[in-house]
Formats: C-alpha cells, structure tokens, sequence
C-alpha cells in the first residue's frame, strides 16, 4: 500500500496565510503537516492524552487563528506554544505533572489505531519508541526540549518561547540531554524510573 | 574509537536532522537514529482528523473579531453615543432651517459657539479615546479652519484672524461639537447628504459649510469624515454596501491580509485622516489560554495555578523568529 506523501505543503507560508484567511484546504493542510509531531509531543508529555490534547490546541488555535500574523515557522512555534497550555491545563486538572512516561502500553497507544496501513504502524511504533527512548532516558525538563527541538522541529529560540527560557538556557539543556542521552545509549547511564 | 564531544554546530545539525546516523561523529549514531526515528513525519488518519479540522473551522467561524469582545463593547458604546450626538446634530440642524423658513433669517451663529477640540486647547475629547486624539492633525486642521471661518461668516471678523479656535453651529445645543462624538455625528450627518448626491454645501446649513470650509471642498470634506467615523469605529455609509473585512475602505490601507483581523487608526501623517490596518501582534493574551478560551470544557476554568510545572511561564509568546527545521 503506498503512502500518500507526508510534510510540509509546498509552500507553507503561503499555507499559513491561506488558513489565516479561513481556507479549509489550507487548515487540513496545516493539520495533517504539524498534527503527527503535535501528537507525539503531547503524548510523551501526557501519556494516553496526546491525541485528545492535540484535538484541543487545534480547536483552541482556530478561535484565534484569524489573529495570527506571521510565517510558517512563526506559526509551528505558536501552535506548540497553544499545545504547552492545553498540557499545563491538564497538568493541573491532574493536579501534578505525571512522574511516569510512556509504557510500552502507552506506546501502543499511538500506533493501535484500525485505519492505519500496515507501514504506518511501524513507523508510528518506531517514532513512539524513539521518543520513549528520549523521555525514559531523560530528566523531563531535558526530554521537554528535546522533543521541541526534534520532534516539533522548533529552534532554540521558539523552544524557549514556548518554554519560557531563554534561548541559551535551551541550548544548555539540550546539550546536556544529548549528552546523557548518548550516555544511556551507550549503556553508561541508567534510564530515567 | 574515542567518542568526540559534540561542537554547537554538529549539534545543531544533529537535533535538525541534518545528521544521519552514518554521518555521525562517532559514538553519536544511536543518538541520531534516535532523533531520526523520533522525527520521523507521521500521518493523520481517520475521521477523527476531518472531525477535528471541521471543529477548527468552526471555531474559526465562530471566533469573535481578533480586537477582543473590550473593544466591542467600547464600540457600541461609542455607537450609542454618537447615534444620539448625529441625532442632536440633525434635530439641531433641522430646527434652525424650520426657524430660518418661518422668519426668514438665519440664526446667528455666535449663539451657539461651541467648541472644537483645538490644538493647544484643553478639549475633553483628548480623553476620549483615539478618535478625538488632541494630536490629530486632521482634527487641528479642522478647527483651526472652521475657527477662522466661523467667526469670518458671523461678519464679527471679516478677516478671520480671531485667534479663538472656535467653530459655530447654528441653532446647535451648545457642546455638540465639544467632543470628538460631535464631529462624529456631524460626520455621520455628512456623510449622508454627501452619500445622497449633495455636494454644495456652501449655503444653507452653518455647521456643513464650515465643515466643507475646513477641508477645502466636499470630497475633501468626505474623506475626513469617513477617517473620522472609521477611527470611532462606526461603520462608512458610502462602504457598508460592499466592506470587506480586508481593510478595503477606499482609505490608504496596508498589510491586508483578512480575516477580519484590520484595525483602523486615524493616519497622523496627513491632511486628511487615512487608514492604516495594524496587524495585532500575537501576544499571550491573545493565546488560547485555556481558562479564557476554552468554553468547551469547564474543567479548564479555575484551575490553581500554583500547579504550573516548574518553567513554564503563562507569559511566553510564541514565535517569530527563525523557525525550527527538521
């Protein structure tokens, strides 16, 4: 089964613009490019929440997308800044930041979906367990960054907006959580329990 | 092999993808195959992801105007007021011109002298918000021209060098002209007649004239007064048959880009007031803040926010930088 073509639209500025003005194509365009890495996102960040927390910051998103003024990257940046609320949100509805990160249970959460083809399956596995790796091998606020960085595609300035750092706080963290990260590969460093 | 640390430069590589595993320092593939595999672009499936575009239109649709429900409830306000200021204008107006039919003389402009926000002047209408700012050129031109002219057709100052600054309305309650409100409704009133195919207005009612007067001629005259009424945020006569929310008003307009999102402020770089359409940054307020925009649920109202996890700051804006790569 082929796979339809998955990234960024052509000209994704342009995207952002056309959506800012109400196209529904450009929306679904927006949604289907930035959705996979929202989700994974959030999922590591609320195990077994990802794809309702997704949901949410694009429905909170819409109500004031009509305000939004800038680029695509601008745009990535404001989304997962949106994404970080609805996580705070639930964060308190929690009362506290979970302790624990994903399971294998929850990692079956992402890819456990009917409809996907047989390839997406495993990849979704793959990108779950990827980022199960980085979240159990790392302290949270370091696996925060990383997975901004990585799988939101953010640089460091956009991770510290979103975070509230500066952008050479997140450049420390980062490299301290590639440090460690490749310590726990190697086996020198013990996952995060 | 020894592991090498990573420099800034490979690192950054690394976390945007740039780096496969095989072109790795060594001792950092399985870090890159981890981002890899961990960036890897995903897909959307099912109708849960049309479900949830359809909700984000929807919310779209439904958003209010990107000025904030404040702003709306200044505006009908402010409507509210100017309504009842046009009517006084006009009651005024139309009483003078049923008194000058019955006797056959106009009544004198000096006994209804009323005040126009003038420069130097202490008006009131400095505080009354962006349309009656004091600064305004347009509004200084208007009163310093009507204040001349006014006096010069009251035949009190043939040469209109009285230095007062102050414009009369005939038959007009005092203070009808003594806030920006009153130039809106005058303008409201303006427009009107304007918009119905009057153009002389030369004779006849005082206040149009001297209006006229203070912007050479009645197109002049019109501009300034459909600046005046975009800036109080009421609605152009001669536009409401076909506005657009792109800012399309005829008026000098800039960074259109839709969605509602314009908002007009008087120019301060000319005669006339022009528009600009201003682009609101994306601040935090405007963020969706689940307390403030997040009616769906109520779980998401009232929360403490003594549980915010360490680092995250309410205030951060979003970006507008460079953006992040994969």
């Amino acid at each position: 089964m082929s796979r339809p073509p998955v990234g960024a639209p052509d000209d994704p500025d342009a995207t952002v613009r056309a959506a800012v003005r109400g196209s529904a194509e450009a929306v679904t365009a927006l949604y289907r490019w930035l959705t996979p890495g929202l989700v994974r996102y959030l999922e590591a960040q609320a195990p077994g929440h990802g794809d309702d927390l997704a949901a949410e910051t694009w429905i909170s998103a819409g109500r004031t997308l009509a305000g939004f003024d800038g680029d695509a990257d601008a745009f990535r940046g404001w989304l997962f800044t949106a994404a970080r609320r609805q996580l705070v949100a639930h964060w308190r509805r929690r009362a506290a930041r979970p302790k624990e990160v994903a399971d294998l249970g929850s990692l079956g959460h992402a890819a456990d979906r009917a409809e996907l083809p047989e390839e997406s399956v495993v990849e979704a596995m793959a990108s779950a367990e990827a980022v199960a790796v980085i979240t159990r091998s790392l302290p949270p606020d370091q696996a925060e960054v990383l997975l901004l960085r990585v799988v939101a595609g953010l640089d460091a300035a956009q991770v510290g907006e979103v975070l509230g750092k500066r952008p050479g706080t997140v450049r420390v963290v980062q490299h301290r959580a590639l440090q460690r990260l490749k310590e726990v590969l190697d086996g020198t460093a013990a996952l995060q329990l | 092999m020894t592991d090498l640390p990573l420099d800034p430069f490979t690192e950054e590589r690394l976390l945007r993808g740039h780096l496969t595993a095989a072109d790795a320092p060594p001792g950092w593939a399985g870090v890159a195959d981890v981002l890899a595999c961990a960036a890897a672009p995903g897909q959307v499936h099912g109708p849960s992801g049309e479900a949830v575009v359809a909700a984000v239109l929807d919310a779209m649709a439904s958003a209010p105007s990107p000025t904030g429900r404040p702003r709306r409830m200044i505006s009908k306000l402010r409507s509210a007021k100017v309504a009842v200021a046009s009517a006084a204008v006009l009651i005024a107006a139309g009483g003078a011109a049923a008194a000058a039919g019955a006797t056959g003389n106009l009544p004198s402009f000096g006994e209804a002298t009323v005040h126009l926000a003038s420069s130097g002047s202490s008006a009131p209408s400095s505080s009354d918000g962006p349309t009656t700012n004091a600064k305004s050129p347009t509004r200084r031109g208007l009163s310093a021209g009507s204040g001349r002219s006014a006096a010069a057709a009251d035949g009190r100052d043939p040469a209109g060098t009285q230095p007062g600054t102050q414009a009369s309305v005939p038959g007009a309650a005092p203070g009808v002209l003594s806030n920006g409100e009153g130039i809106t409704g005058l303008c409201t009133a303006f427009l009107a007649r304007y918009d119905a195919g009057e153009r002389d207005f030369s004779h006849g009612d005082g206040a149009f004239a001297e209006l006229v007067k203070a912007h050479d001629d009645a197109a002049g005259t019109e501009t300034f007064c459909a600046g005046e009424l975009r800036a109080a945020g009421q609605a152009v006569p001669s536009e409401t048959g076909g506005g657009s929310t792109t800012g399309g008003g005829g008026a000098a307009t800039s960074g259109d880009q839709g969605a509602g999102a314009a908002e007009q402020h008087p120019s301060t770089t000319g005669q006339h007031t022009s528009t600009t359409v201003r682009r609101d940054p994306i601040v935090p307020a405007q963020q969706p803040t689940p307390a403030a925009t997040d009616h769906r649920s109520g779980v998401l109202a009232g929360v403490p926010s003594s549980s915010t996890p360490s680092g995250y700051d309410g205030a951060s804006a979003p970006a507008s930088g460079a953006g992040g790569h994969h």
